[in-house]
């Protein structure tokens, strides 16, 4: 899967107003619109489902039934925000159902695969102790370190963590997503960090 | 103060590793059909008879099936012991009608070996004052006697008592049960 950029994540002009049509055929019953809708934004909303959860099963469900519910909605879907907005906003609140479900049992971590691509950034070749044997040794230990101090943090500041620092979008994206105020998703971004910070102190001096 | 993007640089580098997690190859290409699948079975889902959609949730998972099933079990068994306790109590007033309504059992009298007569056993019946009718049997051994319309005791301390009591007019309110013991006559069979 190729990493998702910042600078990809935001929706250019033209995909909005391709995107309008497509929902409009999707509306009128066509199918293969709605299939391509999905096809757009399968990866991110399976990468917010993903990241909130740790869980590659659960993420699987979680998106699949975001998409479902959209389709079933779609007839209400007005277009007063974007449909990858709308789209974001089911899956988001689905998932923080699913983990309101879940909150009195121990996160299962099931964690996809890293990229073949990772080995070699420098940034996270930085990170990964030399005295390490195998360089993807290391990696995968940094990863679920990290996915187990992403697993402490409340659903709220995780989201936050995930759509900003992970999915690239911007703060004002991020508060109609979570139907808050920017101010909001600024001071949670904060406390998550300083929290992620003081649990990875260890591997992020 | 030092902006969180700076403070944080370390952990942000960090972060970027989670953009490298990737679902297996061709996940997405089988996710786009599953999502299609499951829209297409929402869509006959939908077209499906009300009745054929309730019996399909209620029989979905086998837990909800059993619970399903135990709790109409419950609602029969209910609904048949109400029913029955119900239909007891009408047969118990329809029995003692149809018992009171029954002739009495043809039993020989045995014949007094007379009235008065301290030995044998007395016959005494007793026309309350409300007209009932009561036949009482007075064992020979208490010396009881039958003069005037009342039975006195011979000996007060020897006398076993009254089987029960004959109804005083005072206190009759209802209409007073008429009680027939074994051996006894009726009064048309006596004579009296």
């Amino acid at each position: 899967m190729e990493p998702i950029h910042p600078s990809a994540e935001t929706a250019s002009s033209s995909t909005e107003i391709s995107d309008r049509t497509l929902v409009a055929r999707a509306q009128m019953g066509n199918d293969s619109a709605f299939e391509e809708l999905v096809r757009r934004y399968q990866q991110r909303i399976y990468g917010l489902c993903y990241h909130l959860t740790s869980n590659h099963e659960d993420a699987t469900d979680l998106a699949q039934d975001a998409f479902v519910k959209a389709w079933k909605a779609l007839r209400t879907f007005k277009g007063d925000s974007s449909f990858y907005t709308w789209v974001y906003r089911i899956a988001y609140n689905s998932v923080l159902n699913h983990l309101k479900q879940r909150r009195y049992r121990t996160p299962h971590l099931s964690l996809d695969d890293l990229d073949f691509n990772a080995e070699h950034t420098p940034d996270l070749v930085e990170l990964v102790s030399e005295k390490t044997p195998r360089r993807e040794a290391g990696l995968m230990e940094l990863q679920k370190r990290l996915n187990e101090a992403m697993q402490k943090l409340s659903p709220e500041h995780r989201a936050v963590v995930t759509l900003h620092d992970i999915q690239g979008l911007a703060h004002d994206e991020i508060a109609r997503i979570m139907d808050c105020n920017p101010g909001t998703v600024r001071s949670r971004l904060f406390y998550a960090r300083q929290q992620l910070q003081a649990w990875l102190s260890d591997i992020t001096p | 103060m030092e902006s969180p993007q700076n403070q944080s640089q370390p952990l942000t580098r960090l972060l970027h590793l989670k953009r490298f997690e990737a679902p297996p190859p061709g996940f997405h290409r089988r996710f786009r059909a599953r999502v299609m699948t499951r829209i297409e079975m929402e869509r006959e889902w939908a077209e499906l008879p009300w009745f054929h959609r309730a019996l399909t949730a209620l029989t979905r998972q086998r837990g909800l099936a059993l619970a399903n099933g135990v709790a109409l079990a419950g609602v029969a068994f209910l609904g048949v012991a109400t029913f029955h306790i119900a239909h007891t109590v009408v047969n118990e007033e329809d029995e003692f009608q149809i018992y009171a309504a029954l002739p009495l059992p043809s039993i020989p009298s045995r014949e007094p070996a007379g009235l008065g007569s301290a030995e044998g056993a007395m016959l005494a019946q007793v026309e309350g004052a409300v007209g009932a009718t009561h036949s009482l049997v007075l064992p020979a051994s208490t010396g009881a006697s039958w003069s005037g319309g009342r039975v006195a005791a011979a000996d007060p301390g020897a006398a076993p008592g009254w089987l029960f009591d004959p109804p005083s007019g005072k206190s009759r309110k209802a209409p007073a049960p008429r009680f027939v013991l074994p051996g006894s006559v009726r009064s048309s069979d006596s004579g009296q």
